[in-house]
């Protein structure tokens, strides 16, 4: 498999096929033998933004620890919960439950459902 | 059967939906001190625009991925935000002056100042966002967008000298101030080839869940649709080179564009210049807003869609109020669309590399579109278009500042 | 390429900053001394609101005023700056009337300071051009 081609920065769905974001980085580890294998995908957070620069990457982090919903690290899916790799990466969890839809849900609770006509009142 | 309604629509919305304060203000100065003179870069503009909107369309029934997921997927994240960066800084200068159209068009038939309507217009764009569907908005802006058939009507009632309009088709030097040429030429190819079209005619070909078989008619849609759009703006070109030139007029501001079809047609003419201009500038704020929203959510895989409720993709919605909200701030305060506009247009030539150059690579790589590639001949259109504008906007734009 | 792009847009935005020729200056009075009797014409033909047109006249006496002083202020060699500067003025007050007449909605006395901008308009477009061969 192209890591890179294939896998780094797809679009990433759960089990619900809900979108999770994209994939920012790839955590490796060398084993013994010395081939590379893939253990984690990363979503979001500074190893985003340190791929545009190691500073920007830092401020981010930095940011991210004083303030935001959820989480404060970024968020590490094991290579083991990917289904399938294709158009998109199909994982094995609820993004909910894994923190990829903290900012999402933050927004809708605290700013699109206090405007009028949002949809959220047909919601049970 | 729901094909040919499709297409029939897909026309229209290009037709309503081509005119909007940029095109028409370029080619109303253009005609206003050039005369027929330009007509060729409003074509070019036109035809490469057709290749671009086709390419966009084929992308997304294909791939099944918009341009900007795309990007992002096939050039990684920091080309994407250097990408990212260029598109909305001027797609948002863009909405500002479309934002301001909408209220110049309030304006003079009101006699209250656009500053006033900065606010009242932009929460009418928000609200329809907020409410509309996708296919309510990119229907009915554009149906009502049809108005601007009057510059066409304009035009004929006119009798422009069809063979200096048709000798005009082809570039030529002009005989007086060079730099001003070059630089109308560049605004007028920044306001053809808006890239903001690109991405909303791809994220619209996924939201009405195109596929191969639709490949036919995105061809019709962008041919005819386009043309009919670029007839429109030389239309607009044409009445001022027969009302403005001989009178020496030039069209610095707003106010005197209004005057453009009150000779052809007398009972109608100045009602059916602003209401074209509310209507046109209203379905491109709209695209403007949605395009700036996709590429967003697309390039950092947020769940969006138009027609779903703004709680269920809040991070999409919050994107789109925040920028129509921060868009009239600068109107609010008076500053002219009008200069905005240009300013913009011109921008949007000097940057069109910067979005086509990886558009036309991913138009050639097979992952993403097997044997449905890019022939030479779009590969040859669209580069040559955009060498073209980026070279004359990098001359004209300083000789516009330091010659004359 | 990003170079040329870092440098090609703050010389963009210069563009509103740079000054105007004397002859551009000219030009810019001919073609709203023509914008006030465009705009008046359409008023007699009922084909403009009176609001619109009250505006846009007082538009044509502001940039007006605004022009001719600039060009006073460095005037061309050819220029004969006192005639001008009479020219303008009249034209300015011709305007004024104009404005006036269309608020109080009475196009009879309307027409005189209309018809006017016929020859005062002939005269912009003299300096103007005398301006342009000047050069």
């Amino acid at each position: 498999m192209h890591l890179v081609r294939d896998v780094l920065d797809k679009k990433l769905t759960d089990r619900e096929n809900c979108p999770m974001g994209r994939v920012s980085g790839l955590l490796m580890r060398v084993s013994e033998t010395g081939q590379p294998r893939v253990t984690h995908i990363v979503i979001g957070g500074a190893t985003l933004w340190m791929r545009i620069h190691p500073v920007v990457g830092r401020l981010s982090s930095r940011l991210r620890k004083l303030w935001g919903p959820g989480r404060r690290e970024a968020i590490r899916i094991p290579w083991s919960q990917v289904q399938t790799v294709g158009r998109d990466i199909k994982l094995d969890c609820k993004a909910r439950d894994i923190g990829a839809l903290d900012w999402e849900i933050w927004l809708a609770r605290n700013v699109i459902e206090r405007i009028p006509g949002s949809g959220s009142e047909e919601e049970e | 059967m729901k094909k040919i309604l499709q297409l029939s629509l897909g026309i229209v919305t290009s037709v309503g939906g081509f005119l909007e304060i940029g095109s028409v203000i370029t080619a109303a100065q253009a005609g206003a001190q050039f005369g027929y003179k330009l007509l060729w870069a409003i074509l070019l503009g036109t035809l490469c625009l057709i290749f671009l909107v086709e390419m966009s369309g084929r992308l997304a029934a294909v791939s099944k991925h918009t341009i900007v997921d795309a990007t992002r997927e096939r050039f990684g994240f920091p080309f994407f935000f250097i990408v990212l960066i260029g598109v909305v800084l001027i797609a948002f200068m863009v909405l500002v002056a479309e934002l301001g159209g909408i209220g110049f068009g309030i304006q003079i038939l009101t006699g209250v100042g656009f500053p006033w309507w900065a606010v009242p217009v932009s929460l009418l764009v928000w609200l329809l966002m907020w409410k509309g569907t996708f296919g309510l908005i990119e229907n009915g802006a554009s149906l009502l967008g049809l108005v601007t058939i009057s510059f066409l009507v304009s035009a004929l009632k006119l009798h422009p000298d069809w063979s200096s309009a048709a000798s005009s088709l082809l570039p030529s030097m002009p005989d007086g101030d060079k730099a001003r040429y070059g630089f109308l030429a560049v605004s007028i190819l920044g306001a053809s080839i808006s890239p903001y079209l690109m991405y909303f005619y791809s994220s619209g070909a996924i939201e009405d869940k195109w596929d191969t078989t639709y490949i036919p008619i995105n061809r019709f849609i962008a041919g005819l649709g386009m043309t009919f759009g670029g007839a429109l703006s030389m239309a607009v070109l044409v009445v001022a080179a027969l009302t403005f030139q001989p009178r020496g007029i030039q069209v610095d501001t707003f106010p005197q564009a209004a005057l453009m079809m009150t000779t052809a047609l007398p009972r109608w003419g100045f009602y059916l210049f602003a209401f074209s201009m509310i209507f046109a500038c209203f379905g491109a704020a709209l695209e403007v807003s949605l395009a700036i929203a996709y590429f967003f959510s697309q390039g950092f895989g947020w769940n969006w869609s138009q027609d779903i409720k703004p709680s269920k993709n809040s991070r999409f919605a919050f994107i789109y109020t925040l920028i129509i909200l921060l868009a009239a701030i600068p109107l609010v305060f008076g500053i002219d669309p009008i200069k905005v506009t240009v300013l913009s247009m011109a921008l949007t030539s000097a940057t069109l590399p910067l979005a086509i150059v990886p558009f036309l690579l991913l138009m050639n790589d097979p992952i993403y579109l097997g044997k449905y590639r890019n022939g030479w001949i779009s590969n040859t259109v669209v580069s040559i278009v955009v060498v073209i504008s980026f070279v004359l906007a990098v001359i004209s734009i300083p000789l516009q500042i330091i010659g004359g | 390429m990003r170079l040329k792009r870092l440098v090609v847009v703050p010389l963009v935005m210069a563009i509103g900053c740079k000054p105007p020729t004397p002859a551009e200056q000219l030009d810019s009075i001919v073609s709203w001394v023509s914008t006030a009797k465009m705009a008046g014409d359409a008023w007699l033909r009922h084909t403009t609101p009176d609001k619109y047109t009250r505006q846009t006249l007082e538009l044509s006496g502001q940039m007006l005023l605004e022009t001719g002083s600039q060009v006073l202020r460095s005037p061309p060699a050819t220029l004969d700056s006192a005639a001008f500067d009479r020219a303008l003025t009249s034209t300015r007050f011709n305007i004024a009337e104009m404005a006036r007449f269309v608020e109080e909605k009475d196009a009879g006395r309307f027409r005189q300071p209309w018809d006017s901008l016929r020859i005062y308009l002939k005269t912009m477009r003299d300096f103007s051009a005398s301006a342009a061969a000047g050069k």
